[in-house]
């Protein structure tokens, strides 16, 4: 007996430490949130869905606005709607020591708004709401809990097959897409998104008085450790239609939390055509990089009128 | 408490330790085995525990009932009193909604209406295993064929036995109860063995089956959305979906028993590789096929008399079998199906054509052998699509598919690049199962390689295979049943 146990225990102890050697080897490669996990605490925080996940590049913001601390903690519209569970989690990823950070948060319908029925809050099941821990690396808990894929991926989601859409995510949190942006291939994906959002999405979602309520107390609780800002970025206008299908009021809502919390409100939504997506929805790299510039400028604008004016004052 | 989970990796070291630790002491071994059983099944839900005490009980009581008493009148009833307590629960908790929802809907038909009250009722996991299983030494110990058991905790440790107590297999009391009643002697070989066959299961499951489910619960849910060449590979996953996951939870139960010092009953024979449906029923879910013949199909007259006799005995078994599967009109054809295949064998006397191992001392089969496994595939492929589906309207949606023009065209569906990395994985595993076949589990050969080193480095690969590709995890499917 005492053979077999030695043995059986050998055997364990090898695979563990093989299981934990593959664990390092997770990277922006192995899914779309895994890094977001295992990085220390931060200042400067991009907040929402996958349209800022995509959507807003830390580098050019750091690049426009002499900074080096963005970090784009944006998920999905399943994962990440304004909720109690993202709440919780930002305040595990913010340094509790900042006192000058800048926050943008991304607001669309979706993310203020509930699957039914009103009352249930799906999130809390998924990954942001189990991942206790937000900064460690390598996050063994998140990846033998909630890394959906075979671990195989870990490796194979690495090879350039070309006919593959990737995606890595930056250690700065921007999920870029790797992918033939052919224009065949951006109108199958717009149109596959649409019918999405028209069949899954829009007949059961409805406006979350909850939510909002919770984009508030985050707003709340980020001012106390520096600068808010809110920001709704674009989409095509297919889109943005059903945006206002979804909530028709939004940008009115959006725009009275805005005065209502004195924080500034960019509401990028009506420059859509300027841009180009990949799918629809989210924006392109190229695309993303203008659009972060923008918000770049519009915040130094903002500190500056807000420095201006405390001088004037 | 699944197989595949943290909370049995803790669990099945502790039991294993204090088990071999009370060696010298049968009787506590035993309630060891009984109180780890029952905690092992009440962390399901511990409701669940009183149901199989019930069985437990009524059936040991019923045991030493008919011991004493002589009249085969009262005999007689001491064993409807097992049937019916047994197959009491049973029906109520499988099928009391199905009953409730057909009769109204009969009604329905003749133009009157009743009103009736579906309940919301959980299914207490393995019921349909052990009620079998208790119901097995209630009528061997009437037939005397068996002496009934004076140990209460020898009994319970029997029918409660957690390797095999959720998906079997199911054990016959001529089997398994006497080795209650026997001290168990550790070897290594036996315990490396059951290891080896545990892996194997694992492998089966989380590999194969996992993997599997993903893409055959994406094409059955939605089967209007995919070609005819979609459709067939759908079904070919749940093929191998429902063999790597039965198979390989039976692997897991068989190699833990032996852990313990217990030798289970064979489940699964590489039934894929039968040559016709009679052989196919020989290897698949081998413990319930057996009861059914023992208890009904035989008790029937068998295939013995007329050949309306045997046509009548086939459909019986077949139709019992397909509604032990589920309440739902799917088993009961899919089990209708299966007797319609196995009855032109059995009545041209053609039905035990084959029964040792196809190519068995060869290396490959021949072209006619290979034909009638193809054959024999296809036939179970499709019964597999009702078994599968929510309701007869689905199957008859998703075969209407597979039978339309797309059928020559080429498969496509989400993840199609990495089902291909799956299908590559069957092939392997196939692969290894004919290698493997004459053995009683495909890898068993591996615990006679002489070279320490090579053997563990086998375990080792097939552990980190098995970590590396496992797909993301999936009840047991034969847990609802």
């Amino acid at each position: 007996m005492k053979k077999f146990i030695l043995q059986i225990c050998c055997l364990v102890i090898s695979c563990a430490i093989s299981i934990l050697l593959i664990f390092f080897q997770a990277d922006g490669y192995a899914d779309p949130y895994y890094l977001r996990f295992t990085t220390p605490q931060q200042s400067s925080l991009i907040l929402g869905s996958s349209r800022a996940a995509q959507g807003i590049q830390p580098q050019i913001l750091d690049s426009v606005l002499e900074r080096a601390d963005f970090f784009n903690y944006s998920f999905t519209i399943g994962t990440s709607p304004y909720g109690d569970t993202f709440l919780k989690s930002i305040k595990k990823k913010l340094d509790p020591a900042t006192t000058n950070g800048i926050f943008i948060l991304c607001v669309d319908p979706w993310s203020i708004s509930n699957r039914q029925p009103q009352n249930l809050f799906k999130e809390e099941t998924l990954f942001l709401g189990t991942t206790r821990n937000v900064n460690q690396k390598p996050n063994i808990p998140y990846l033998w809990n909630s890394f959906d894929d075979p671990y195989y991926k870990l490796f194979f989601n690495k090879l350039p097959i070309s006919t593959r859409t990737r995606s890595y995510l930056h250690e700065d949190g921007w999920l870029e897409l790797i992918s033939a942006s052919d224009s065949k291939r951006v109108k199958k994906n717009t149109t596959n998104r649409i019918r999405e959002y028209q069949q899954d999405y829009l007949p059961y979602y409805q406006f979350s008085p909850e939510r909002l309520n919770a984009l508030e107390k985050t707003i709340d609780f980020l001012k106390g450790h520096g600068n808010v800002y809110l920001v709704q970025l674009p989409a095509s206008s297919m889109i943005m239609q059903l945006d206002s299908a979804l909530i028709p009021d939004f940008s009115l809502k959006i725009d009275s939390l805005s005065k209502t919390k004195e924080i500034p409100f960019l509401d990028l939504s009506r420059d859509r055509d300027c841009f180009s997506y990949s799918d629809g929805i989210h924006l392109t790299r190229a695309s993303g990089c203008e659009v972060s510039r923008l918000i770049g400028e519009w915040i130094s604008a903002h500190r500056s009128y807000g420095s201006t004016r405390k001088i004037l004052e | 408490m699944l197989f595949n989970s943290i909370d049995f990796a803790i669990f099945l070291p502790v039991v294993f330790i204090l088990y071999w630790l009370t060696r010298r002491w049968l009787k506590v071994q035993n309630l060891l085995i009984v109180i780890a059983s029952y905690i092992f099944y009440g962390w399901w839900d511990w409701r669940f525990l009183s149901l199989i005490f019930v069985s437990t009980a009524t059936d040991f009581l019923i045991g030493l009932g008919l011991e004493k008493e002589e009249h085969s009148g009262k005999r007689k009833l001491l064993l409807w009193t097992s049937i019916i307590v047994n197959i009491g629960i049973l029906g109520f908790f499988k099928y009391y909604n199905f009953f409730v929802e057909n009769v109204s809907s009969l009604f329905s038909f003749f133009g009157s209406s009743i009103s009736v009250h579906s309940l919301h009722i959980i299914l207490p996991v393995g019921i349909s295993f052990y009620t079998f299983q208790t119901l097995s030494y209630t009528i061997d110990v009437y037939k005397k064929r068996l002496r009934p058991d004076k140990d209460f905790i020898s009994f319970a440790a029997f029918v409660s036995f957690f390797p095999q107590l959720v998906a079997g297999p199911i054990e016959r009391a001529t089997n398994l109860l006497g080795q209650f009643h026997q001290k168990r002697k550790f070897t290594y070989e036996q315990a490396m063995d059951g290891v080896q066959q545990m892996i194997w299961g694992f492998f089966k499951k989380m590999v194969i089956a996992d993997n599997c489910a993903g893409f055959a619960n994406l094409i059955f849910d939605h089967p209007e959305s995919y070609s005819g060449s979609t459709l067939v590979l759908g079904a070919l996953f749940f093929a191998f979906q429902i063999y790597g996951d039965f198979s390989g939870y039976s692997d897991i139960a068989i190699g833990t028993a032996r852990l313990f010092g217990f030798q289970l009953q064979k489940n699964f024979a590489y039934p894929y590789f039968s040559r016709d449906i009679a052989e196919f029923w020989r290897r698949w879910h081998i413990s319930l096929t057996s009861w059914f013949r023992d208890y009904i199909y035989i008790p029937l007259g068998g295939s013995r008399g007329g050949t309306w006799k045997k046509i009548r005995n086939t459909f019986i078994i077949f139709l019992i079998s397909g509604f032990w599967h589920g309440a739902n009109w799917t088993f009961i054809v899919w089990g209708a199906l299966n007797a319609v295949y196995f009855l032109p064998l059995l009545l041209t006397k053609r039905h035990r054509d084959h029964i040792e191992i196809v190519a068995k001392g060869r290396v490959l089969p021949s072209f006619k052998e290979f034909t009638k496994i193809i054959t024999t595939f296809a036939l179970t492929l499709f019964a597999w699509i009702f078994f599968r589906s929510e309701s007869l309207a689905h199957a008859g949606k998703y075969i209407a598919g597979i039978f339309s023009k797309s059928l020559f065209t080429m498969p496509e569906y989400p993840g199609i690049f990495d089902s291909l990395i799956l299908l590559f994985l069957i092939f392997i595993f196939m692969t290894i199962e004919w290698i493997g076949r004459e053995k009683e589990y495909a890898i068993a050969g591996i615990a006679a390689i002489k070279n320490q080193y090579i053997k563990w480095v086998l375990y080792y690969l097939l552990i980190m295979v098995i970590f590396l590709f496992a797909g993301k995890e999936e009840h047991f499917i034969y847990f609802q049943f």
